[in-house]
């Protein structure tokens, strides 16, 4: 067995350009989607490489390194921004109901319709970006990098209930941005 | 005994589904119970819809060529 506390350069260097390197994209995105700065978004993506490669003993190749850089990289976002800035009181929306108790799905959007098959990437990802944060990166998570909710819960550090009721809540609450948009283009076509 | 319908249930069931988070045998129990309700039906197929319109529609931001240069430099430098 390797004594993995005494890996060679040579080897760290393996597992990181083998197993880490490869999710920097997805990475980058989702810094990004945190910070709404590209020079933000890299120094935040780099402190989590740096971060992973100083930690990667504990990695266990072959295990979900994706999972592992996201959280990394969620932590440091927290300790890095969310201390720093002076945010309004963040208002906990779960705290508001039975947790155990989902509430009601929004009426479906019908994504057919002529106005969402003509909205455009940007204008789609400005809805997704008007979310609070915590349900924004629900929702990226899930949807877009397609984390389970065992991941998810993990990498938020909630429980995986609140996972499931955040998410849904995110994307009751996107449905209502697109729907917003519908009606404002629907509005400016009648002029 | 079959138990009645909920559409509430199946809802969230049929959420579940599309996460991934459900085994076979409760993927299959969802799907029968789709097919016995068409107001469920038309809402799966719908939230079917909208997550792929999203996963479609929201761009990805990519880091640049240079940043990742930059990267690699600075691991290999460590
Ligand atoms: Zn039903």
């Amino acid at each position: 067995m390797v004594n993995k506390d005494n890996l060679s350069k040579q080897d760290k260097d393996k597992i990181f350009n083998g197993e880490l390197l490869p999710h920097a994209n997805a990475l980058y995105n989702f810094a990004y989607s945190l910070v709404f700065s590209e020079a933000k978004a890299e120094d935040l993506v780099q402190e989590a490489f740096l971060k992973a490669y100083r930690f990667i003993h504990s990695f266990e190749p072959g295990s979900n390194a994706k999972a592992w850089l996201f959280q990394i990289l969620k932590n440091a976002f927290i300790n890095d921004y969310r201390k720093n800035s002076r945010q309004p009181q963040k208002v906990d929306f779960e705290e508001f109901k039975d947790k155990n108790q989902l509430e009601k799905q929004a009426s479906s959007i019908d994504i057919t319709q002529d106005v969402y098959t003509h909205m455009l990437g940007d204008e789609v990802t400005n809805a997704l970006n008007r979310l609070p944060v915590d349900f924004r990166v629900a929702i990226i998570l899930s949807d877009l990098e397609g984390f389970t909710y065992e991941e998810i819960a993990k990498i938020s550090d909630i429980p995986i209930g609140t996972v499931r009721s955040r998410l849904f809540r995110a994307r009751n609450l996107m449905k209502e941005e697109l729907r917003e948009y519908a009606k404002e283009a629907g509005f400016k076509e009648m002029r | 005994m079959k138990k009645s319908h909920d559409c509430k249930e199946v809802v969230e069931q049929f959420n579940m589904l599309l996460d991934g988070s459900l085994n076979p045998k409760q993927e299959q129990d969802v799907m029968c119970e789709l097919q016995r309700c068409m107001h469920c039906l038309q809402e799966y197929n719908l939230e079917e819809k909208y997550r792929n319109f999203v996963k479609e529609k929201v761009e990805k931001k990519c880091p640049t060529e240079s940043f990742i240069g930059k990267l690699k430099d600075c691991i290999k430098g460590l």
